[in-house]
């Protein structure tokens, strides 16, 4: 989480947007979190999982790259392990 | 006064072409004149020569950067220009992007109060990332 968090302050509002759902857990508990971790990228409420159907995700984290034109350009299920290749494929999709 | 000098400067350039003039012909009174009467023809074309060359290189001089032999590196670098973007285009294509599903769009109030839509970040990458906080 604090990876994504550093993303949002390095890229929002310059190149690229990072947008976090949180899903299946009830709201004080996702702001709790929120302000545990100082997360001040959007944050969406999805405690039904509705998005997240929508968008396939079978467990979390769940990372999903969409590109300049609204595609989805990657999906990445579990926890990233190397934060340079998310660095790697935003800045790919910048340079599309 | 200034007026005055330039006339005075015109006297004197008329002067040295007079003076100029007789020391042309001036050969001519010699005996060799036969073949310096034969000059002055060939001075004059020489002069008409100089004069159209000097016609001819006239335009392409007056027009300076518009000349169409200059114009020629700009507008060849100006078609290798939009030759780079099909490339471009062809390395997305390659990539798959054409074959990517389109993302579906929400819109909502998010945790911060604020109204929130997916379609305004059309234009820009994003990254969605589902979490939870267990």
């Amino acid at each position: 989480m604090p990876a994504v968090q550093g993303f949002h302050e390095e890229y929002h509002g310059v190149d690229a947007d990072i947008v976090g759902i949180a899903i299946s857990a009830p709201e004080p508990e996702v702001r709790a979190l929120m302000d545990k971790q100082g997360l001040t990228f959007p944050i969406a409420h999805d405690p039904d999982g509705q998005l997240a159907t929508v968008y396939g995700v079978s467990g979390v984290p769940f990372y999903i790259f969409i590109d300049k034109a609204g595609r989805v350009a990657h999906t990445i299920p579990g926890a990233p392990t190397d934060v340079n290749t998310i660095r790697g494929w935003i800045e790919d999709l910048k340079a599309e | 006064m200034a007026r005055l000098c330039s006339v005075i400067v015109t006297f004197a350039v008329a002067v040295a072409l007079c003076l100029a003039m007789v020391g042309c012909q001036t050969p001519t009174n010699d005996p060799g004149a036969g073949d310096a009467q034969a000059d002055p023809p060939n001075i004059e074309a020489t002069v008409s020569a100089a004069l159209r060359s000097l016609e001819e290189t006239q335009p392409a001089s007056s027009v300076g950067g518009t000349n169409p032999a200059s114009m020629s590196p700009p507008s060849a670098a100006s078609a290798a220009t939009p030759a780079l973007q099909p490339t471009a285009r062809l390395r997305s294509a390659s990539d798959g992007a054409a074959q990517r599903p389109t993302a579906p769009m929400f819109a909502g109030t998010f945790m911060d109060g604020n109204d929130y839509q997916l379609e305004d970040t059309v234009g820009t990458p994003t990254l969605l990332m589902f979490w939870a906080p267990w």
